[in-house]
């Protein structure tokens, strides 16, 4: 199994990490879902990956340890002049952002204030092209982003979302923008994959992988 | 009684004439032939750089000693060749005869995938100098008597220095560049790799990779990832590269091309005739002090325990190797001992990308097979009185050897070198004309 091998290798600082995030205005994230994308780039790579996520501030100096981070929340969002300034430094040195609405709902507060505040900070996010390398970095996702059961069950705003959004740096995705809630697809401990009869944490894989080769 | 001495005095002229003639066909015998003495070898270098000799004969000078008077600036080629002197076992000294230019400039296009100019400026005095080029102004800068190094862009046209009342012009050294500079990375898929590629595809540097995420799964970017001299001028060895590739590196290395081994991966056994040197204890950095001053004491280093015959230091750290290079056949290898740069750049201070940038653009130009650099080094000043330390700060900043005894000549004289062929043949020359025209004078056939 993969999963000893991994709880076994030491830590070290070279290795992929995962990092959640928290915005001022949000309480701390799922950390189980930092917790599944580990366990599957442990499945399905031999890339060395620290055996544990961790949750950073967006404001802190910390986060530039970490070049892939995933911020999800339900709360309005408002980015400090810390924060936002942090961001920058972060897309500029070549970190990847990914972020999850976790109302699925473009509708919500989430959506409306986390869209307006990237703009703000960065550039607003516009669609990615489901023929994006990303979808092709390590599984092959033809049709664009998987979708979430929450999509399909009709929660939130009721819609299958066909696109993810982001924001280019160079020909390089910066900021990952989803409204599918995979965080709440993703929010189950590794264990029970087992149950699962396609994993639906590969795209995970696929969003670590593009931060490590792009 | 004025006849009856001339008579005399005619025949002794005539001997002396004779035996000064003998003297001087002897004189030029010896220098001819005889065995050159290990002695003294003066040279003066004139204000444009250059000496009467060509470099190839001073190369095969038996000369023990060298003194080189300074008029100027040596020229690269002397540079080098009296580099090689010293290095092979000859006394090289230096000193300035007269005043040299207050201000001493050199500049050499450096080997980058954009371009790049490596100036070298050396002051009597502290000076604040602004440098130029036909595009208008680049910097202004603080010259010291220690030197400077800054580098720049590609210039248009010459390089000029202003520092008040002293101005200089430079014409920039052109290298020879490699026939094909593409780099070829290859490892594990890390943060490390990542961050490499992208800052050598920022600085302009053409780059394959093959950077391996599974068993059967490798990301490549260009061709199959295998080191081939008709397309690769350097290879870049992160850890966990395959053994295929890494098998090919001897040939490749040997064939001229250079090899960039960091971390790790020099642990890898295929590597060990390649390294500069065999891998100590890793050490951990500084925590935090990626964002200082000295930002690479906060990345993880596997040093260099031990330095393989010929390598050359280029980095310590707290008195341990961490970067070592070596030539082996036609190529270059550099050992860096460093595993996790990355954290430099993204969590380091304001210029941490740029600074990080530079660094492995500076780590590879010095591993990329280069032809001989060619053209010329120039200098213009104004002259200025030039104590023994600017010599010694020129010297150092230009890459002559160091400085011993400035000033003092050797008391051993290379009398053979000193004698003039010419000046023997003219004398002796006139000398048997002067016998001749004495002996028909008295009578004599």
């Amino acid at each position: 199994m993969r999963r000893a091998a991994y709880d076994s290798a030491p830590m070290r600082r070279e290795n992929p990490e995962v990092a959640a995030l928290t915005a001022h205005t949000q309480r701390a994230p799922l950390p189980a879902s930092a917790a599944v994308v580990i366990d599957a780039l442990a499945r399905y790579t031999s890339v060395d990956v620290a055996p544990s996520g961790a949750i950073v501030p967006l404001s802190s100096e910390a986060l530039l340890r970490y070049p892939f981070a995933f911020l999800t929340g339900h709360l309005p969002v408002r980015f400090t002049a810390a924060e936002r300034a942090m961001l920058r430094k972060y897309c500029d040195r070549g970190g990847l952002l990914f972020v999850d609405d976790h109302n699925h709902d473009i509708d919500g507060v989430f959506h409306k204030t986390c869209t307006e505040e990237l703009a703000r900070t960065l550039e607003p996010l516009k669609p990615i092209p489901n023929t994006h390398p990303l979808y092709r970095a390590f599984f092959t996702f033809a049709d664009g982003p998987p979708t979430t059961s929450h999509e399909l069950n009709g929660w939130g705003d009721n819609l299958v979302h066909d696109h993810l959004q982001g924001i280019e740096r160079n020909g390089r995705l910066v900021v990952i923008y989803s409204s599918k809630d995979y965080s709440s697809e993703w929010s189950f401990h590794p264990e029970n994959k087992r149950f699962l009869s396609v994993d639906n944490t590969r795209f995970g894989v696929n969003l670590v992988v593009y931060a490590l080769t792009r | 009684m004025t006849g009856i001495a001339a008579e005399r005095a005619l025949p002794i002229i005539q001997g002396v004439l004779h035996a000064v003639a003998i003297v001087c066909m002897a004189l030029v015998l010896w220098v001819v032939t005889a065995p050159a003495a290990r002695g003294t070898l003066r040279l003066a270098v004139a204000p444009n750089g250059s000496i009467d000799l060509p470099p190839s004969v001073l190369l095969r000078s038996a000369a023990e000693t060298l003194d080189v008077a300074l008029a100027g600036v040596p020229d690269a080629r002397l540079r080098a060749t009296l580099r090689a002197l010293r290095g092979s076992g000859h006394l090289v000294r230096l000193f300035a005869p007269r005043p040299l230019p207050a201000l001493a400039t050199a500049a050499e296009e450096e080997w980058r995938a954009t371009g790049g100019t490596r100036i070298q400026l050396v002051s009597s005095d502290s000076a604040l100098a602004s440098l130029g080029d036909a595009a208008g102004l680049i910097d202004s800068v603080h010259i010291a008597a220690a030197g400077l190094q800054p580098r720049s862009g590609p210039l248009q046209g010459a390089l000029a220095v202003d520092a008040g009342a002293v101005r200089a012009f430079v014409a920039p050294l052109v290298a020879g560049a490699p026939a094909t500079a593409r780099v070829l990375v290859l490892g594990d898929a890390t943060w490390e790799s990542r961050f490499l590629v992208a800052s050598l595809e920022e600085a302009g540097w053409p780059v394959d990779a093959g950077l391996t995420l599974a068993p059967r799964v490798t990301i490549t970017q260009g061709v199959p990832p295998l080191p081939s001299r008709a397309r690769h001028a350097l290879v870049v060895i992160l850890p966990g590269a395959s053994p295929v590739a890494v098998s090919r590196l001897p040939g490749f290395v040997r064939d001229g091309g250079g090899l960039v081994i960091v971390g790790e991966s020099s642990r890898i056994p295929a590597l060990a005739p390649l390294r500069a040197g065999s891998p100590g204890e890793s050490i951990a950095g500084e925590l935090g002090a990626e964002a200082s001053a000295a930002p690479r004491r906060g990345l993880d280093l596997v040093p260099i325990a031990s330095q393989a015959a010929g390598s050359v230091v280029l980095e310590r750290r707290d008195g341990v190797l961490a970067v070592a290079a070596r030539r082996v056949g036609a190529g270059r290898v550099v050992q860096v001992g460093y595993a996790n740069s990355w954290l430099w750049r993204m969590a380091g201070g304001d210029d941490a990308p740029i600074a990080h940038r530079r660094w492995w653009t500076s780590l590879l130009a010095s591993a990329v097979p280069l032809s001989a650099p060619v053209s010329r080094i120039m200098t213009a000043a104004e002259s200025d009185t030039l104590t023994a330390a600017p010599v010694a700060a020129l010297a150092s900043a230009l890459g002559l050897p160091t400085v011993r005894d400035a000033g003092v000549t050797s008391s051993r004289r290379d009398v053979r070198a000193s004698l003039d062929l010419r000046w023997l043949l003219c004398a002796g020359l006139v000398s048997l004309v002067a016998s001749w025209v004495l002996r028909r004078w008295r009578g004599l056939v």
